[in-house]
């Protein structure tokens, strides 16, 4: 290839990372802890109930407690249902009050109402992956404009490295810094192509196909709306106007597991309850298979089977786009999984810090360019460490409240970010892995400050999602710790020797 | 997760692991005899890594978890084999950067996203409305296929030595999408 080709690519390659490294990084670290999103959630209720899977006839109450609820015992209002996990105890039923969406929780087994627990830190971490917490949805199209010029990174990277088996293997730690910054950006990105390819390639479709998806489908269809819906959406809802006896969500559930074997239902959508044409929609995963959530539409009233959409059992295009949300969100292999693609989702942040090192490592490298890397980097897990304690010990109407956390955590962004111009980069950095450390060494102690005796439960099968929150809170921590102390050596050293600090 | 599926992926993985070893202790050694054995056992065992894993947890789910055990696997390996030492020259740095003197074209890297946007979107209703599949997944596929046509285009935009051909190039091939889309679409 020619010299000036290369080239070209390797200002493409270094500019682009260089622009939007750090917003790359934001998204890519949000999104390795957002993974944890479910498993979270025990430990930030401080939630030790055993999992006894739904009941249902408590189910069937929960969901009478709703509907009775609601004006003319809920004809015609549309609710959906979240069944119980083993990371969440509860029957968690949403639906439109007169104030707004309300989620009302309730006891799996008895069906009686309980109080709603926990805070929404996992939500704002979610929402900082998927939108950078900017308005909807210009938040998800940025983002899905990430994906895309994450996607031109990989592929200029691979490109410029043409000597692939040799630079996978090249790790030469005995010379310079930035040859060792160089080295272990080529090994961590060419091993991890095929991950880094294929959450770019998912992040960009997911980004933007809320956009996208209804046109596309408009135009391959040649404007015939009606087959679109009918070929790629679940049946919809025609309300009659004539009341009717509803079946049983319980029921409803059952046969929309003789209707597709091996699914395990996980959300049930009621549209227009109480009508002779309401519809459910009983979705779920099917346990190692690499779908998006199968579903079983069926008649509320009778409980016939209008349709069953599980579109791994289609062509190959719905085959190839059933595939794009499992692959993005490990939501195929249970918790292993998820644990394996938070090692390589590390890689990708990885990939953007070491690759704005190696820019650092330059001479004439600007000292504002590093402090900027060092604050976000480095005060983005202080930043989460710090929302997620605090969603633990603040009142319950606090951290509940998404606006009021969400501006909590962009004040715990601030001093991260400033913290650098005031104390150096690398004292900064060091002191930050520090503050990181300590909050998440601290997740065992919080459990049992707070759970009282019930705390002792932690340690039983019903408490193992809290147990194994506490015992990686607490492991990271003293890996923060331990890292942050040997940079703060470091930093001694260099100082005795009345070295720079710049590195 | 069953037992079976459990200790095929482990298999897999531990395979793909040795296989690797092999691979890169197989390039290090002089011997051509040794180093043709070293890669050819480092090869097969590598290659059995994900048919191991296909057996054990079905090609969808099999591929993409030995795809990641081999990423932490080749990582291992080349931290575990990596010289080293102290710096010979920690403090040396490379006086002339690769595109020192050269400059950047960030305008460039804009007007190249841009185009390649609206190529993109022009194309990607053109696959939606021509590829030879039935209607819904035609949409579908063209969709999955969009991002990798916008990056491509970039790339091809900024990397063309003759760039007003290049971006003449896809100004034609955006508005021929366009005029079979509208053919299609309204014809």
């Amino acid at each position: 290839m020619r010299q000036a080709v290369l080239k070209s690519l390797y200002d493409l390659h270094s500019w682009v990372g260089l622009v939007l490294g750090l917003i790359l990084y934001i998204v890519c670290f949000s999104g390795v802890v957002a993974l944890f999103d479910a498993e979270l959630g025990p430990w930030d209720r401080g939630d030790v109930r055993a999992y006894g899977g739904p009941a249902p006839a408590g189910l069937d109450r929960a969901v009478a407690h709703v509907v009775v609820g609601i004006a003319d015992e809920g004809r015609g209002v549309n609710f959906t249902v979240r069944l119980p996990t083993p990371y969440r105890q509860t029957v968690a039923v949403d639906h439109r009050g007169a104030d707004g969406p309300v989620t009302e929780q309730f006891d799996p087994m008895t069906g009686e109402p309980v109080p709603s627990r926990g805070s929404v830190s996992t939500t704002i971490l979610t929402r900082l992956h998927t939108d950078l917490l900017l308005p909807q949805p210009w938040g998800r199209y940025l983002v899905g404009g990430l994906g895309i010029v994450m996607l031109l990174s990989v592929i200029s990277g691979v490109i410029l490295h043409r000597k692939i088996i040799r630079d996978a293997f090249t790790l030469r730690l005995d010379r310079s810094l930035r040859l060792k910054w160089t080295d272990l950006h080529k090994a961590v990105g060419l091993w991890g192509l095929p991950f880094h390819f294929t959450m770019a390639l998912t992040g960009a479709i997911l980004g933007f196909v809320g956009l996208i998806l209804m046109y596309t489908a408009v135009v391959a269809f040649k404007g015939d709306l009606g087959s679109a819906a009918a070929e790629m959406m679940a049946p919809g809802v025609i309300a009659t106007g004539e009341a009717a006896p509803m079946m049983p969500v319980s029921a409803l559930i059952e046969m929309a597991g003789e209707a597709l074997p091996g699914i395990v239902p996980e959300v049930v959508m009621v549209r227009a309850y109480g009508d002779s044409g309401a519809v459910a929609e009983v979705m779920g995963n099917v346990p190692g298979s690499l779908v998006y959530y199968p579903s079983v539409s069926l008649e509320a009233a009778t409980g016939a089977v209008l349709g069953v959409t599980d579109w791994s059992a289609g062509g190959i295009g719905k085959r190839v786009y059933a595939m794009v949300t499992p692959l993005h969100y490990a939501s195929y292999g249970g918790f292993a999984l998820k644990v394996l693609y938070a090692l390589l989702g590390a890689g990708s942040c990885f990939l953007v810090v070491s690759g704005l090192s190696i820019w650092h490592a330059r001479p004439h490298g600007r000292a504002t360019m590093q402090h900027l890397t060092t604050g976000v980097v480095y005060g983005l897990p202080l930043a989460i460490a710090g929302l997620l304690v605090a969603g633990r010990v603040a009142a319950p109407a606090f951290a509940a409240d998404e606006r009021g956390m969400t501006l909590l955590f962009l004040l715990f962004c601030c001093p991260g970010v400033a913290w650098p111009w005031l104390r150096g980069a690398a004292r900064a950095a060091s002191e930050m892995l520090l503050g990181t450390g300590l909050l998440l060494a601290a997740f065992p102690a919080l459990t049992i400050v707070g759970g009282g005796a019930e705390s002792y439960q932690v340690w039983g099968v019903a408490g193992a999602p809290v147990a194994t929150a506490d015992i990686a809170g607490f492991l990271l921590g003293l890996g923060a710790l331990a890292w942050g102390m040997a940079e703060g050596r470091r930093l001694r050293r260099r100082h005795d020797r009345g070295a720079d600090f710049q590195d | 997760m069953d037992l079976p599926a459990f200790w095929a992926v482990v298999a897999g993985g531990l395979a793909t692991l040795g296989g690797l070893a092999a691979l890169r202790g197989g390039l290090r050694r002089a011997s051509p005899r040794l180093r043709a054995s070293a890669i050819a056992a480092g090869t097969a065992l590598v290659a059995a890594g994900p048919v191991t894993a296909v057996v054990g947890l079905g090609w969808d789910v099999g591929l993409p978890v030995w795809l990641g055990l081999a990423a932490l696997g080749g990582i291992a390996v080349t931290v575990a084999t990596a010289r080293v030492g102290t710096a010979t020259n920690p403090g040396r740095r490379r006086v002339e950067p690769r595109s020192a003197g050269r400059p950047v074209r960030k305008l460039a890297i804009l007007a190249a996203f841009v185009m390649a946007a609206a190529g993109s979107v022009a194309m990607l209703f053109a696959l939606a409305l021509w590829l030879p599949l039935p209607p819904a997944d035609r949409a579908l596929v063209a969709v999955v296929l969009w991002p990798m046509l916008w990056a491509g285009i970039v790339l091809y935009l900024f990397a063309a030595s003759r760039r007003r051909l290049a971006y003449g190039g896809v100004a034609a091939l955006t508005g021929l999408a366009g005029l079979s889309v509208a053919y299609g679409f309204l014809g």
